[in-house]
């Protein structure tokens, strides 16, 4: 089929915009992850929401409400597991694993069609409704305009929490506050890439660009565009394979392009 | 006994400095500092401070003050509290008795009055920050929004940066440079917002001799250029002893204020460890021999 009369189809539009909205917000907090520590939470929160999309199938109401409610609660308890790094993942290990299994209990008495499940595991994009496009494009505006809001103070207390309290910057809040955005764009992503991939768009390109530049504001701008440029590809390709899933195809970019980068810059710090 | 010498010592001392810090304040006021509250007023005064971290207690009965522009170190075995007590100037930690006054203020964080250098950063990120945005947190890291970049900003980053010795490596990031010029990016971070009184902790802990000179010859020239108060932590005294006024010695719950040569002798360790303590001159250096050191 080709190419410019897919992109008329409403279904690819909606996948578009809710994906590309999407992307940015990934990738925005996906540097900020790295940079705190937190990429573990950034796998676990995903793995959480399962338990809370499959809780709100099995009650009937919207999987993405379920996925907001277990995201920001565990989001939250996160933030309060202490800075401690081992001692922190550790908890977060242990709520997580909680949860796949509250999920595994919802999905055992839910009677329904085991496909929603699925997609809540791997993405459902390509049958994102109106109203969840809405719902994803305010999101995502609300996380990127609240991470613009705490940006320099953010940025500071990752780099050194005891210089960063010593100057006002409100430590405990930023943490909690930070990981509720994550939450939110954790939940927002499930719909593109599933809750088990979500991580390839939350940490991938952020993670790849962070080979490339120290400037804070560079490496976001470069994880935004991989993230969209993962996002755009892979739903094209879908689209044109017909059969293969959207997660595939942006993992598959997302891992494809982090290799040969980092590759690079390990060679580039050889040579010094 | 042994107490009540050091408590009339203390208050001797206590009154030397108010004579110090009176006869100093119209030098300083002519600097670059001409904060109203400080005409009189001591840059740090502790008054029958106790602090306590959790259910012991570190220093008990602290009476001292310090006039502005004194470069301090503070000195004693770990765990004496020297840390603790930066942590109480910069408004962490209230202390469970007495009165604090720092720069005629009740300590408070985000004081931006207040420069500080920690020993340990919690996070390793700032390894892969460049230089110039590890100092520019000193500068605007606290505001909340995201920076424009602007002539001015440069600019002051520039000067933070060559104040220190770091303008030839400006985009190189934490990991890349060396103990000693880390610990100088650090040091104009704490220096960028223009503080009065500056705390230091361990700032050498981890560098060899010929760095940890650098820094402190560093820190000795701005303190002096600037006009500002510095308490610097450390364990070996000897290679600030050129240059500092005062050493503060905790040890023991209690805490010895002076002339290093005052403080630093075998009477008055011994008195603060409730031990025998031999200080010992050689080679133009000064060595702590205790039993229980």
């Amino acid at each position: 089929m080709d190419l410019f009369e897919l992109l008329h189809y409403a279904f690819l539009q909606n996948a578009l915009s809710a994906s590309c909205a999407v992307a940015a917000c990934a990738a925005v907090i996906g540097y900020f992850l790295i940079g705190r520590g937190l990429t573990f939470a950034g796998h676990a929160l995903p793995n959480i929401g399962f338990a809370g999309a499959a809780g709100a199938v099995f009650f009937g109401i919207a999987p993405v409400l379920g996925l907001f409610a277990f995201t920001i609660g565990a989001a939250i308890v996160f933030a309060f597991l202490g800075k401690e790094v081992h001692e922190r993942d550790l908890g977060i290990g242990v709520v997580m694993t909680f949860c796949l299994g509250l999920g595994l209990f919802f999905l055992a008495l839910y009677s329904g069609y085991a496909e929603r499940v699925y997609g809540i595991l791997f993405g459902t994009i390509l049958g994102i409704s109106d109203t969840e496009v809405h719902l994803t494009l305010i999101s995502s505006l609300v996380t990127l305009v609240g991470i613009a809001a705490i940006y320099r103070p953010l940025l500071f207390s990752s780099a050194g929490t005891e210089s960063a309290a010593a100057r006002g910057v409100p430590i405990r809040f930023l943490a909690v506050a930070f990981l509720v955005l994550t939450a939110a764009t954790v939940s927002l992503a499930v719909q593109v890439t599933g809750s088990l991939l979500v991580f390839t768009l939350l940490v991938g390109p952020a993670a790849t660009a962070r080979t490339f530049s120290r400037r804070p504001s560079a490496a976001i701008g470069l994880a935004v565009l991989l993230a969209e440029a993962y996002v755009v590809v892979g739903i094209l390709l879908a689209a044109i394979t017909k059969t293969l899933p959207v997660s595939f195809f942006v993992a598959s970019l997302s891992f494809g392009v982090y290799v040969p980068s980092r590759l690079l810059q390990k060679r580039k710090t050889w040579k010094r | 006994m042994r107490r009540r010498i050091i408590k009339i010592k203390l208050m001797i001392q206590c009154l030397i400095d108010k004579y110090y810090s009176g006869k100093y304040s119209p030098l300083i006021k002519r600097g670059r500092m001409s904060q109203k509250n400080d005409a009189g007023e001591a840059c740090i005064s502790m008054t029958q401070v106790s602090i306590r971290l959790g259910d012991t207690t570190i220093q008990r009965n602290m009476n001292f003050q310090l006039a502005h522009g004194e470069f301090v170190a503070i000195l004693g075995p770990n765990g004496a509290g020297e840390s603790t007590l930066l942590k109480v100037l910069l408004g962490f930690l209230r202390p469970s008795e007495g009165e604090v006054r720092v720069l005629g203020e009740t300590p408070k964080t985000g004081n931006k009055l207040i420069g500080y250098m920690p020993q340990f950063q919690t996070l390793d990120s700032i390894n892969t920050l460049r230089a110039r945005d590890i100092v520019g947190f000193g500068l605007d890291g606290h505001r909340w929004g995201f920076g424009l970049p602007s002539r001015k900003r440069e600019k002051k980053l520039d000067e933070a940066l060559e104040e220190v010795d770091a303008l030839s490596f400006p985009k190189a990031s934490l990991d890349e440079v060396s103990g000693g010029e880390r610990q100088r990016l650090l040091l104009a971070q704490a220096l960028i917002s223009d503080p009065r009184l500056l705390l230091l902790d361990e700032p050498m802990a981890s560098l060899d001799i010929s760095h940890s000179q650098e820094i402190i010859s560093l820190v000795a020239r701005v303190c002096r250029a600037r006009k500002i108060t510095v308490l610097l932590v450390t364990h070996d005294v000897n290679p600030l002893l050129p240059h500092i006024d005062q050493v503060l010695y905790l040890a023991n719950g209690q805490s010895a204020l002076g002339r290093p040569d005052e403080v630093i002798t075998s009477e008055v360790l011994s008195r603060l460890y409730g031990s025998r303590v031999e200080v010992v001159n050689a080679l133009g250096r000064r060595f702590v021999a205790g039993v229980e050191i």
